[in-house]
């Protein structure tokens, strides 16, 4: 691939990559003369993007300007041996083993480390001595209930496998099983172990079926096994940065995008090598972002960055804001976002600007009288366009709005810090005080009023509070505490305008429309999105080498670029063949 | 050595051998735990019943220990793990004199004492109806650093009286301690790891060996970051760690475990004392290996019936009849017999080996008793000896000898030694009661003399 892409800076990317642009022009010059400029074209179903000429997208300015994603020379130390995640963990078992569904068994496992939004930093990702007993018993629960099914034990013998006999049977059988396992062919020495396993079978596991034996006692090594267990990058070279191998670059490509194992072609391109050429990256990486294994993928990162799991604890409202707020709101209102996500980013090919702008929601006949429109028959969800006069897009929904409030007042602390730490990554939450206690409103005040006099200006949240958290959640003062639109609170008439505090400066906004569009339309949002992806796709954190691949991708997310094809992008980056070293 | 965050004070005024009213022994103590040893931490606490025969028990002269130090003593069978103990001479209980609880039962009162550091008091009617006054450090350790009470054994209890080594609180005895070895076992595994088939048992040793295998192969690896081998070192001592786990306890040490101990904790020859005090401490060393923190195992009950011998009298009967040399030499042999268990104890844990290390390096098992001289029922000159170094903060292979020194400054010290913490996050040092010694009235005293009762059972012994 290579690593010189096209593309317009916006105002603040401008500021931070000064010195690129004499660099760039130096590019864009070259690249009129014929040197190879921006990576090949993505298409997903008709949508083509990508970085020539015709594509390139206007920043918000309207200036065109020329970029370059560099390859880093150095990035900071992230392990060689990253452990799988809980969730990768069940998925490869299931395709290991071919199983029709996942085992089901980490929800006894100790959780994942936490220290980052996705929970998926590989320097964090350790081995524990609960999870290695998790492990264990895992291994041997999973291995004793394949020897108890005939059916899915056939599955794990090739038809090669049928005339053969003694270690060649064995071999023919273990290779594939174990390449899967491993993502790669086992090695000699590993060959050799197996096989002895495999041929003790009968007097491990007392099953006097000695190739279903030998299948039992191998597949309780392989769920043990390091290589299993570890995304195991070696690569090559140790200095500032290793290179990874083709079968190191298939599993990182295969687990950042489904959470699983290669599949057959991507070990097919890793066998051969040709994963590591650009074209063949580029085709693959396409392949698998187009596969709906990736949907779960895209699914979880808005999901985590709206957090709306934690929609469901919204278990209760108060009467005199909302007639009736069933017990199951709370998973009505988790449906419905993830119906919405998946509609807009998946069905749709969209990325966070659909989602702030969308003009529809998936509506049941619990939420229908909050957005006052006609509740659908029965009890399923109905995708429905809504008063586009008083909502827009996903932080408009009943969801966002009903979370981050109170029982009865809604909480513009709440709403901005998710929109102040999550969608800009502003540093709001580090040395957070405890939250304050937001008091009902007296007689002459509404509830900005109140937040404003606990932590706006002049207060100890003049500083977070009063440029950031507040001003990113007053845009939702037309939003009572369960999501109803109002223009007055307490009987006064509703503020929703105030000046947001971006990196590029001051933005005065009119109230929520407004507010969406001036949060579009800012890099801060872009980039921060891009950053989240970045450290998700590569499981480590974002390291300051990337700052020309995070510019050059807010850009086209500003652009409209589908965040499936911004995760393309970042997986056939020549990050993903690189491990750093630095710092160790 | 100054410990990290020790009170200044506190390092002055202890200076070795020296009586303080501080409760830390610095002397002993040479550095706090490193971070990445803490989790392997542990403490064991033993009881042996009834003292010793003290001219038979204490080496003449500190200093370091010696095959010739200690072999006509009966600390004799420690030789082989000489340069890991710790022999301590000197320590008293709170209550100065045996005679402090009036009326009440010697070694009741002594076993209040022995691991809480604390006066004992009596809980009602009755000679023997007497508690402690504050938790044991067992359960401390328990409590704080592995959230679960400690595991209390009992060998060869009779059932007609209590296990009171580890209490909970003041006047709260930790319950459930268990006489039999099998049912400590069970307790102490998920149904997932309960005794299996020893061909399970061979599934399970095959992974071990191929996970180590793969795990050294990966070690093997060119130009790995030290980061990266301590993540794989880090595995590869949870898989040993498993081994043990699968490994420990064979078909036949189970059944064992679960027939012959029975019948062994009901039996008073000597044979079976010492298969059930070997049962129970395979148990100790099991329950460490596999990440509890806290054990304490009580031999005997509170008034030792054990005869070791049968048609003899119980070594408590003994030291109250007439003394001869037949007594005392058969005392001293039973003396001889709890040191050689605690020996096995030793060596048990350092079989279990980590790294370079071994278990008995990270932790320590500490033996006492509720009297000093069984005799005489003194609380002076408590037996003491330690075993092993908790990772280095214990000093080892020395015999000393302190001025009656209260055993609250060595539990603090011992405590300090698995990095548990002051109320001000200093090294502990407020563990137990650290007030002056009482008299029964009540009074304190600061002297070092002996009470009248003491001085007359030394007359007696020495008659």
């Amino acid at each position: 691939m290579p690593n010189r892409l096209t593309g317009t800076l916006d105002s603040r990317i401008k500021g931070s990559l000064i010195k690129l642009i004499t660099l760039s022009i130096v590019i864009f010059a070259l690249s009129s003369q014929g040197c190879k400029r921006g990576p090949d074209r993505i298409t997903f179903g008709g949508s083509t993007v990508g970085s020539d000429d015709t594509n390139n997208p206007s920043s918000p300015d309207g200036s065109a300007q020329t970029n370059e994603v560099n390859t880093p020379t150095a990035l900071t130390f992230t392990t060689a041996f990253p452990r799988i995640t809980a969730l990768q963990w069940e998925n490869s078992v299931r395709d290991i083993l071919l199983l029709d569904t996942t085992p089901n068994l980490s929800a006894q496992f100790p959780g994942d480390p936490q220290n980052t939004l996705f929970a998926n930093d590989g320097n964090s990702l350790i081995v524990s001595d609960p999870l290695w007993q998790s492990y264990v018993q895992a291994a041997e629960k999973i291995s004793d209930s394949l020897a108890a099914n005939a059916a899915q034990m056939a599955k794990l013998i090739p038809a090669s496998a049928a005339n053969l006999t003694g270690d060649a049977k064995a071999k023919t059988i273990i290779t594939p099983l174990a390449t899967r396992a491993f993502r790669r062919p086992p090695t000699d020495a590993q060959m050799s172990r197996l096989l002895v396993q495999f041929n003790k079978g009968t007097a491990l596991t007392g099953n006097t079926n000695a190739v279903n034996a030998g299948i039992q006692a191998v597949v309780y090594l392989l769920l043990q096994s390091p290589y299993f267990l570890y995304r195991v990058e070696l690569g090559t070279g140790a200095s500032a940065l290793t290179t990874l191998n083709a079968w190191e670059v298939a599993s990182r490509i295969s687990f950042a995008a489904w959470n699983t194992i290669p599949d057959a072609e991507l070990i097919a391109s890793a066998r051969s090598g040709e994963l590591l050429t650009e074209a063949v990256l580029a085709k693959q990486v396409k392949r698998v972002m187009a596969d709906p294994k990736a949907n779960p993928v895209l699914l979880q990162f808005y999901t985590t960055i709206f957090g709306t799991s934690t929609y469901a604890d919204v278990i209760k409202k108060d009467p005199s804001i909302v007639k009736s707020w069933p017990a199951d709101m709370g998973k009505t209102l988790v449906q419905e976002s993830e119906l919405f996500i998946n509609e807009v980013v998946v069905k749709n090919k969209g990325g966070i600007n659909q989602l702030l702008t969308a003009d529809y929601a998936f509506v049941n006949s619990q939420t229908a009288p909050l957005y006052k429109v006609p509740a659908p028959a029965g009890s399923g969800f109905v995708k429905t366009t809504l008063d586009t006069n008083e909502r827009i897009g996903i932080l408009t929904q009943i969801g966002f709005l009903a979370r981050r409030s109170g029982e009865k007042e809604s909480n513009a602390i709440r709403r901005g810090v998710l929109v102040s730490d999550k969608l800009l990554c502003a540093d709001v939450t580090t040395n957070a005080p405890t939250p304050p206690k937001v008091d009902p409103p007296g007689a002459n005040q509404t509830s900005r009023d109140v937040i404003n006099k606990i932590s706006g200006p002049g207060t100890c949240g003049a500083g977070c509070h009063a440029q950031y958290i507040n001003p990113s959640g007053y845009a939702f003062e037309n939003f009572d505490a369960a999501g109803n639109f109002r223009t007055t609170d307490n009987g006064h008439p509703v503020n929703a305008a105030a000046t947001l505090t971006l990196k590029t400066g001051p933005v005065d906004y009119k109230g929520p429309h407004d507010f969406v569009e001036k949060l579009k339309s800012s890099s801060d949002l872009h980039t921060c999105l891009v950053k989240k992806a970045v450290g998700l796709l590569y499981a480590r954190l974002v390291d300051t080498e990337d700052e020309t691949l995070i510019a050059y991708l807010a850009e086209q997310s500003a652009a409209d670029v589908s965040t499936r094809d911004m995760f393309a992008t970042i997986l056939m980056d020549s990050r993903i063949k690189l491990r750093g070293n630095k710092g160790k | 050595m100054v410990p990290r965050n020790m009170k200044r004070r506190n390092f002055l005024k202890g200076t070795f051998g020296v009586t303080v009213a501080l409760p830390f022994m610095e002397s002993f103590f040479t550095s706090e735990a490193h971070a990445d040893a803490l989790d392997k931490r542990f403490g064991i606490f033993i009881r042996q019943p009834t003292g010793v025969i003290t001219e038979n028990f204490w080496p003449a002269e500190a200093g370091a220990i010696t095959s010739d130090m200690i072999k006509n003593t009966s600390l004799s069978p420690l030789q082989s793990v000489a340069s890991q103990i710790l022999v301590i001479r000197g320590i008293a209980f709170r209550d100065r004199f045996a005679d402090t609880q009036s009326n009440g039962c010697h070694h009741a009162s002594g076993m209040a004492q022995l691991f809480t550091g604390t006066s004992a008091r009596r809980a009602g009617d009755g000679q023997d109806n007497i508690t402690a006054t504050g938790e044991s450090l067992d359960n401390r350790i328990a409590r704080e650093i592995d959230h679960q009470p400690p595991l209390i054994l009992w060998a060869h209890g009779t059932g007609n009286n209590r296990a009171m080594l580890s209490f909970a609180a003041n006047g709260a005895l930790q319950s459930g301690a268990y006489k039999r070895p099998y049912s400590a076992y069970q307790s102490m595994f998920s149904s997932s790891a309960m005794p299996v088939s020893d061909a399970r048992k061979l599934l399970r040793t095959s992974a071990i060996d191929y996970v180590q295998s793969e795990l050294k192969d990966l070690k093997a690896s060119q130009m790995l970051s030290a980061a990266d081998r301590a993540r794989l070192d880090a595995h590869l001592t949870l898989v040993r760690e498993t081994e043990i786990k699968i490994a420990k306890l064979s078909d036949d040490q189970l059944k064992n475990l679960k027939d012959r101990g029975d019948v062994d904790n009901a039996s008073n020859n000597n044979d079976s004392i010492q298969a059930i005090v070997k049962l129970h401490m395979d148990i100790a060393v099991l329950a460490v290996a596999t990440g509890r923190k806290a054990v304490s195992l009580q031999i005997g009950d509170v008034i030792n019936q054990i005869t070791y011998s049968n048609g003899r009298p119980s070594q408590h009967e003994n030291t109250h009849g007439p003394q001869s040399s037949d007594t005392i030499k058969a005392q001293t042999s039973y003396d001889a017999l709890h040191y050689d268990l605690f020996r096995y104890l030793a060596e048990s844990l350092n079989t279990v080996k980590i790294g370079s290390k071994s278990l008995l390096d990270y932790g320590f098992a500490v033996m006492g008793s509720e009297v000093g001289d069984g005799r005489a029922h003194s609380f002076k000159d408590i037996p003491i000896v330690i075993a092993g170094s908790a990772n280095g903060a214990l000093k080892q292979g020395q015999f000393v000898k302190l001025e009656d020194t209260r055993n609250t400054k060595l539990l603090n010290t011992l405590g300090a030694a698995l990095g548990l913490k002051n109320a001000a996050g200093a090294p502990l040092d407020d563990f137990g009661d650290t007030s002056d010694y009482v008299l029964k009235n009540g009074n304190t005293v600061n002297d070092s003399g002996v009470s009248a009762d003491f001085k007359g059972s030394i007359a007696a012994i020495k008659a």
